[in-house]
Formats: C-alpha cells, sequence, structure tokens
C-alpha cells in the first residue's frame, strides 16, 4: 500500500503590486544577481519588515477559496528558524508551524484532501554545488499548499498536479512560468514516510515518487529497516540521497514575529475574493461534454480561462461543436502561432462570432474563414463587411463551378485517370486544383459533386 | 573559548529550549500584536541602488554578482 502527500510551492503570480512580500523591491525574474535587494529581505541587522504585500495575501484567499478550505480570518506570522546559507536572517517568515492557523485549511480538491494553504516568504536561491546565493528571490511571495497523503500513485498525482495548476491559472494565482517546487512524501505499507525535497517539475515528481517506493521496496526486500528521514532531489541519474534526519516542528523553534501584527482578514474581503472566483475547470469539463464536445475538445477548451470563457459565450449563438471545432483548431493554432496569450491578443469576440455564424450558414469557405481568423487577430474589422466589399463569398453557382472543374479535368489528365483507376486521393487533388482557382471562395461539396459528374459525363463520351 | 566548544555550548542551550518549548500545549497569552492596519496596499516597487554594491563589497567572497557561502551544507 502507497500514500503520497505533497508539499506544493508556487510562486503568486503578482499582476498589482509587484512588489516582494516584505518589502518594495521589484519580483523580476531577470534580473542580474544580488541587484533587487535591499536591508529588509537580505536580513541586515535592525532592518525590519514592511507590512504583508495586500495582493499576496488576496491571491493566497483566492487560492484557499478555490481548493474549498475553511479560511482563518486572524493570521500570526511565525518564524521558522534554520541555518542555510539562503537565509539570511536565520528564519523564514511564514503563517505556517506551531501556534499558527494556515490562511486556508480541511479543503478539498478532486477527491485528494487539502490540509492547508499558507504564505510565506521565499528563500534566496542557493546552489549547494557552487555555495553561489542570489539574493534576488529573497522574499518572493509563495504560496504553500499542503495535501493529505491521500495519492496512491504517481499517475495519479501528475494528473492532479495538473489539474491543480490550471485551476490556479483560472485566477491568476500562480506564476506558470516560474514553476512548482514540491516536497513529495511516500510511505510504503505503513513504513514511516520519507520526504523528497524541492522537486521542481511535474516529471521529476513523478520520477521521484517511482524511485522512492522502488527503494523503499528494495530496503525491505535485503532486510533494511525503513526510517523517517528527508532525500535529495533527483540527481542527474534519477537517484535521490540521504540529506538529514526528518525535522519535526519543534526543530524549527516557531516563535510569533514580534514585528509583524496580526493579519485581520475583513470579512467584505473574503466575500469580494469570493465573487470573482470563476467556475473550476474540471466543472467546465462535464458542461462541454454535455454539450456534445468530445472529452479531449472538452478538455482542451477548459484549460484556459479566456478560451474556455469564449468557446461558452460563442457556443450561445454557434452550434457548440462547431464552436468548439474552431476555437480548439483554428484559433488556437493562430494563438500558438503568435506566441501570446489569447486575452493577450485583443480579439473582437463579436467578430469572431460574425465569422462563425458565416461559417455556420455556408457563406463563406472554411479556407476564407480561416484566413479571416487569422486576421482578426492582427486587426479588428468586420468579417461579413469585408467579404462584401472584397467579393469573397463562397461560390455555389453550378454552372461558375462547371467551368472550373472542365479546365481542371482538362490540365490534369493523368490525376482523372488515376481517380478512374480508383484514387479517392486524386480526386482531392483536382478538387484542390478548383478550390486554388476560385481562391479558395468554391463551395466544396458543390466542386466534388461536378468533378465526379464531368469526370463520369466524358467517360460516358469516350 | 574556542569555537568548538562555543558551537557544542550553544548547541546544549537550544536543545533544552526546545525540550522546553516541546512541553507547552498552548501558550497562556494571546499572540500577535494588534494594529489598525496588517496589510500593505498596492504601490510602486522601488529599488535601493546603492545596496547592492554595498552588500557585495561586504562579502568575504564573491563571483558572478553571487556571494560564496558554504558548499553542500544541508
Amino acid at each position: 500500500m502507497v500514500k503520497i502527500g505533497l508539499e506544493i510551492h508556487g510562486y503568486l503570480a503578482m499582476n498589482r503590486t509587484r512588489q516582494k512580500l516584505f518589502c518594495c523591491c521589484p519580483i523580476a525574474a531577470d534580473a542580474l544577481p544580488n541587484t533587487i535587494v535591499c536591508p529588509r529581505c537580505t536580513g541586515q541587522p535592525g532592518s525590519k519588515p514592511m507590512l504583508p504585500n495586500g495582493e499576496a495575501v488576496e491571491k493566497v484567499l483566492a487560492c484557499s477559496l478555490m481548493l474549498d478550505c475553511t479560511v482563518n480570518r486572524k493570521l500570526i506570522f511565525q518564524r521558522k528558524h534554520y541555518d542555510w546559507p539562503d537565509l539570511p536572517k536565520g528564519y523564514q517568515m511564514t503563517i505556517s508551524g506551531s501556534y499558527s492557523h494556515p490562511v486556508g485549511e480541511h479543503g478539498s480538491y478532486l477527491d485528494i484532501g487539502i490540509r492547508e494553504c499558507h504564505l510565506e516568504e521565499d528563500p534566496a536561491r542557493w546552489d549547494p554545488e557552487t555555495g553561489l546565493v542570489d539574493y534576488n528571490r529573497s522574499g518572493y511571495p509563495l504560496i504553500e499548499i499542503v495535501t493529505e497523503p491521500d495519492f496512491t500513485s504517481s499517475e495519479q498525482v501528475k494528473l492532479w498536479l495538473e489539474s491543480l495548476l490550471t485551476t490556479l491559472s483560472y485566477i491568476k494565482a500562480v506564476s506558470r512560468n516560474a514553476g512548482i517546487k514540491c516536497d513529495v512524501n511516500v510511505s510504503t505499507d505503513h513504513h514511516p514516510r520519507v520526504e523528497i525535497k524541492n522537486v521542481n517539475s511535474i516529471r521529476a515528481i513523478v520520477a521521484a515518487i517511482d524511485g522512492e517506493i522502488r527503494r523503499q521496496h528494495d530496503a525491505v526486500t535485503s532486510g533494511e529497516k525503513v526510517f523517517s528521514h528527508t532525500r535529495s532531489p533527483p540527481d542527474a541519474h534519477g537517484m535521490t540521497h540521504f540529506m538529514r534526519s526528518k525535522e519535526t516542528a519543534l526543530d524549527y523553534m516557531f516563535i510569533p514575529e514580534p514585528d509583524l501584527p496580526v493579519l485581520h482578514i475583513p470579512e467584505d474581503l473574503l466575500v469580494s475574493i469570493q465573487k470573482t472566483l470563476p467556475e473550476k475547470p474540471h466543472l467546465k469539463v462535464v458542461k462541454f461534454q454535455k454539450m456534445g464536445l468530445s472529452p479531449i475538445d472538452a478538455r482542451i477548451l477548459a484549460s484556459d480561462l479566456a478560451l474556455a470563457e469564449l468557446f461558452e459565450r460563442v457556443a450561445k449563438v454557434i452550434n457548440p461543436i462547431l464552436a468548439a471545432k474552431w476555437l480548439r483548431h483554428e484559433l488556437l493554432k493562430v494563438v500558438n502561432a503568435s506566441e501570446k496569450a489569447l486575452h493577450e491578443l485583443g480579439l473582437d469576440e463579436g467578430y469572431i462570432i460574425e465569422l462563425l455564424q458565416m461559417v455556420e450558414k455556408k457563406e463563406v469557405t472554411d479556407q476564407i474563414a480561416a484566413q479571416l481568423l487569422l486576421q482578426l487577430t492582427e486587426k479588428s474589422f468586420s468579417p461579413r463587411a469585408y467579404v462584401a466589399r472584397q467579393g469573397l463569398g463562397i461560390i455555389s453557382k453550378e454552372d461558375e463551378l462547371g467551368v472550373l472543374a472542365e479546365k481542371v479535368i482538362a490540365e490534369n489528365q493523368s490525376a482523372v485517370k488515376d481517380y478512374l483507376a480508383g484514387e479517392e486521393k486524386a480526386l482531392n487533388f483536382l478538387m484542390g486544383k478548383v478550390m486554388a482557382l476560385s481562391k479558395g471562395k468554391a463551395k466544396p461539396d458543390t466542386v466534388k459533386m461536378l468533378l465526379k459528374q464531368r469526370i463520369a459525363h466524358g467517360q460516358n463520351k469516350d | 573559548m574556542d569555537k568548538t566548544k562555543i558551537e557544542q555550548q550553544a548547541k546544549k542551550i537550544m536543545d533544552e529550549f526546545l525540550l522546553v518549548l516541546g512541553k507547552i500545549d498552548q501558550l497562556p497569552y494571546e499572540l500577535g500584536t494588534e494594529r489598525p492596519s496588517s496589510m500593505r496596499k498596492d504601490g510602486a516597487t522601488q529599488t535601493d541602488n546603492g545596496f547592492s554594491s554595498r552588500m557585495l563589497e561586504n562579502a568575504p567572497k564573491i563571483k558572478d554578482n553571487c556571494i560564496v557561502a558554504e558548499k553542500k551544507k544541508w
């Protein structure tokens, strides 16, 4: 029997106030080492912390509510003591540990218990191999989410973490680009738990769990005792190594932070945050599937809040399956090519709907619509007016298309022979030629019908 | 007094303190200081331009703008 629990650390995505937690130094991931520092975040003697960054507190509250936690409204920062080179003060300021009430507790997300969510400051970046320390990161606001040991496999952890990150991205609470750091606790067959520290990607977390399950199994098989301890993150060969015996809360000597007042969460702040919380992604997936979407389309559309909400609005006026096809395939292709997020493109939703209505009514071909969609990401215009002005409306008149079909048949006799010999692909080739001649405006179904008709007619004549 | 002896004494004091601390189930007083304001409002970032160079000048050893600290000390 395997039990796995996670302690997930994520960088809070600060949008309004890009300041550190207890000082006004900027949050800038790409700055030169040790250039965004001040006496406060480097723990110089005599320095005192500023009040905590209000936006960081709000983000942790939002995360706690999204994970169905009970929120504590009286919060006390504590000093968590340890003496590594990454911690200039000798203690980390955190809303966790003995005597504290975490920001959120007793939550649940996708059947996994959330023990607590709390806010804390990040230590510096320290490379134990070289000894180099960069204090730029010292004091960044971090959220720590601690789960109950409810996981039973690495695959379950992987899927859950991916879903969690999507959920937290919905409320723009955690910076996805900055990644996550995880402490992974693994216990097999009721042996004491072993912790693997600072595992920094989902792939590495999966490898660490599988490796630790194997290691504990091998240890027991060879007659060794599994004891509670902390191991290093996996090295280049995927191996973890003994670091130290497991700390307890006592080892950290938690004491209330005397330089910070009690953090009171006003009821109206909590209510206003609750009102802004979106529907959770996994609930959107269920809703989209009920609208007729395939599981994969539903999952992809729900993976980004802007995309999911755009789909919901478009699907109110367009057939949901058609809307899903265009947003999930064509729009995402354009968004990915732009290397921007959907919300950064400034798309006019009204014009997207107008374009898809024209597709639904077969007023333009898919080919022309795809071109217009690309243009809509570059500038805002009415697709309907543009199509009328440029004469891009679909050509469905058989006499017009018949001329084009006959021309293509006359110029591509070898493809005609291939088609007659049973090669269906040859007909697609001929269709492509007609579409090109019509500049993408020919109605594909009509073209196909006319080509078959004309080829059959030619054969009868012969 | 040599460094090792001071370190041993310091560890002994801390260990004793830990044992006492561990016996406390509940603190006999209300924790934390009360103040009218407990969160910082939104504001612009500030950089202390001279501080970085002063800090690095005072460091015993630097490399690539980083302070060189202990290696492999967990």
